[in-house]
């Protein structure tokens, strides 16, 4: 083929779009990543403040509403691991454009608005706001200060202006000066005059802690129910929601939060147990530095479930990590903590109900130093290693004052999921393990009951456990002190590339599926029991079926509630070498 | 005898032609001569502009050619998405596995990183 064209068309139509497509090529990756530079987290904050610097006085308090005010991570108590749930609930991370300044960027702004901004429910959120980081700041006469600058800007009367008495004499009260939240107290009584007693739950729970705090219990557990069970709809002041989707809503089942707060103090009071107590202490990481700004919260273990508004033990740790709650009703409290993903990546908050029990007694000042402990580094087998030998050993990092340690495998079902993990071996002294694969296989992995009570039902993957060659196992330490509370583990948040670490899985492919596996892993539980049995009768020496012939024996008598399989089971036991327990 | 045969033709012929060329008149001496000749650097420059190509080509070194071409173009883009993970800010997601929660994007580029 031939091709005449003229050097100025060759230009033109060929050389010019490519030089042109190439240009192109080599600046769009550039652009992208200048584009994607621009989106961190740290340079749209510095944009935020740069846009807020330049923006015109009017335009300046709404981009202040917008950017360090309205956005709902910037709630009160409201982190990214709210206590109260399952260990792995979080927070759904914010997708919105806003909300990346940090506490001491937005105190300049916040204080700007409740001099400048006219809006009442905004500006009943910046001062609460306010009110709360200088509470984290160790500043709370600033915090008071806001909330008292703000209350004096609403017109009397407001709603408003009762909600920030209301505010100021919770504020006072959680600084220890009853005295001063009483007098608060009582000019909101004053200036609500005969609606006193139609106030919301919020009012009655804080004039009753007030009350507590004062040494007058009785009292206090009597306004604590003057408003429950009356019969008739409690008659309340709306609170002005500054915006609906915010979780920062004083009004969030405040009867249950009056209920609440009554049960302790009618307890306390069965008990004669009304001296005001004490919980403080510090939160500190392992290495000694202090977990600044974590929520705090003492949780009655008659209510547990999510955090509400209006919880009456809640604090802030501070810049030292320290904390102090006061006018404690003594009893027995769940600790929990808030905490936010860059607090809680690569360290253990390791979470059993029992463990962070807090029995506070009657007037007592509870000092309760926590310490949260790095999470412990998998060493071997890891990362998808295959078991190669007749050994497999186990090892990890060592955690400072631990006792022992409880090494925890998880098999996976038919979807490759492992939501529960079964001890492999149970207080083992060392930071290592070591088993022969023999002890591997006669190593249980638990059972699964099955819906509908069938034991045919179960899931055979786990009764398999480490003798299935196809799964991918994984494996976890936990370790506990000498007085048995646990104080680190391995698993836990890992979300920075640093903190990855080694990934927890192994696979043990040494031996092949027999003809009683397949049948076993189909789902047919009572064959596959048949097929294990002969082979048992053939070689007494195949120990591998032994185990398994137990474990289905074992099913069909949890499950299935069979007596006989339950002997047989015994029988079989009894030819297990040394000690195993499949 | 052929050759005043010849000069006759030619006188007429002679006669003739500056008889039809009478009302001609040839000014553009100097642009043929520039064509022809080329002596400014400017219409040099013009020529070659201007001058035809002519290749031969196999329509499968075309076919391959043009490939090589396109993937040269395409290699700035290949390398960027392949050394470049969904960005951090961007929607994230947790994931949970053996235990622990990690971030999806880093997970699986931790997960790449072991399988190779």
């Amino acid at each position: 083929m031939k091709i005449r064209i003229k050097v100025k068309h060759l230009v033109l139509y060929v050389l010019l779009p490519l030089i042109v497509l190439a240009a192109a090529a080599i600046w769009t990756p550039t652009a992208i990543e200048r584009y994607q530079a621009s989106r961190t987290p740290e340079a749209l904050r510095l944009k935020t403040l740069e846009e807020i610097e330049q923006a015109s006085s009017k335009r300046k308090l709404e981009l202040i509403v917008q950017e360090a005010i309205r956005p709902s991570r910037y709630d009160l108590y409201r982190f990214d691991y709210q206590p109260g749930g399952n260990r792995l609930m979080v927070a759904s991370e914010d997708t919105e454009e806003t909300g990346f300044l940090t506490p001491e960027d937005r105190l300049p702004l916040l204080e700007r608005y409740i001099r400048e901004g006219e809006d009442e429910a905004l500006l009943i959120r910046a001062a609460r706001q306010l009110a709360y980081e200088y509470g984290a700041l160790g500043r709370s006469e600033d915090g008071e200060k806001a909330l008292k600058q703000t209350f004096d800007r609403m017109q009397p009367g407001s709603q408003g202006r009762l909600e920030l008495l209301l505010d100021r004499a919770e504020y006072a009260l959680n600084q220890n000066d009853a005295d001063k939240a009483e007098g608060l107290f009582e000019q909101l009584r004053k200036q609500t005059g005969s609606r006193g007693a139609d106030l919301n739950t919020r009012t009655d729970r804080i004039s009753s802690q007030i009350l507590f705090a004062q040494g007058r219990p009785e009292q206090a557990a009597t306004r604590a129910g003057s408003n429950l069970h009356s019969g008739t709809p409690i008659p309340r002041f709306v609170s002005p929601s500054p915006s609906p989707s915010s979780a920062d809503s004083n009004h969030s089942k405040p009867e249950s939060e009056l209920m609440l707060y009554r049960n302790l103090l009618e307890r306390a009071l069965s008990r004669g147990t009304t001296s005001p107590a004490s919980f403080s202490g510090t939160l500190t990481y392992g290495d000694g530095t202090p977990v600044v700004r974590a929520g705090l919260f003492l949780r009655s273990e008659k209510d547990p479930g999510p955090v509400r508004e209006g919880e009456p033990y809640r604090t802030v740790t501070d810049q030292n990590g320290r904390f102090d709650i006061r006018n404690v009703v003594p009893g027995s409290y769940v600790l929990e903590l808030g905490l936010d993903f860059d607090q809680l990546d690569g360290w253990s908050w390791p979470v059993q109900a029992k463990d962070w029990m807090v029995e506070i007694g009657d007037g007592q000042h509870v000092e309760y130093p926590i310490v949260i402990q790095p999470l412990i580094e998998l060493q071997s087998p890891v990362n998808d290693q295959e078991i190669t030998g007749d050994t497999i050993d186990f090892s990890w990092s060592p955690i400072e004052g631990a006792a022992y340690y409880d090494v925890i495998g998880s098999i996976p079902d038919q979807d490759g999921n492992a939501y529960v993990g079964t001890a492999i071996r149970n207080r083992i002294p060392e930071n290592r393990l070591s088993l022969t694969l023999n002890e591997l296989y006669g190593t249980s992995g638990g059972l699964t009951m099955p819906d509908d009570g069938s034991w045919e039902d179960t899931d055979p993957n786990r009764l398999l456990a480490y003798m299935n060659p196809d799964a991918r196992f994984s494996w976890n330490v936990s370790a506990y002190d000498a007085e048995g509370r646990i104080i680190s583990q391995s698993g836990g948040y890992r979300l920075s590339e640093d903190n990855v670490g080694n990934m927890p899985f192994f696979h043990v492919r040494q031996r092949s599926l027999t003809e009683a596996d397949r049948l076993l892993l189909d789902g047919k539980l009572e064959q596959a029991l048949q097929l294990y049995r002969r082979n048992i009768d053939i070689d007494p020496q195949d120990t591998e079926s032994l185990y398994m012939a137990i474990r289905l024996l074992n099913a069909k008598f949890e499950i299935g509630g069979d007596i006989e399989a339950q002997s047989e089971e015994a029988e079989l036991r009894k030819r297990l070498p040394n000690s195993d327990s499949p | 005898m052929n050759g005043l045969d010849n000069e006759k033709d030619r006188a007429a012929l002679k006669s003739r032609l500056e008889e039809e060329l009478a009302d001609t008149t040839f000014t553009s001496h100097t642009k043929v001569l520039q064509r022809t000749h080329p002596s400014s650097r400017r219409a040099g420059l013009h020529a070659l502009w201007n001058r035809e190509l002519e290749f031969t080509v196999k329509p499968g070194s075309l076919i391959i050619g043009t490939a090589a071409l396109l993937l040269l173009l395409a290699s700035p883009y290949a390398v960027h998405t392949l050394h470049n993970t969904p960005f951090p800010s961007d929607k994230r997601e947790l994931i949970e596995a053996g235990g622990n929660v990690y971030w999806e994007d880093i997970y699986r580029k931790e997960v790449k990183r072991l399988e190779n």
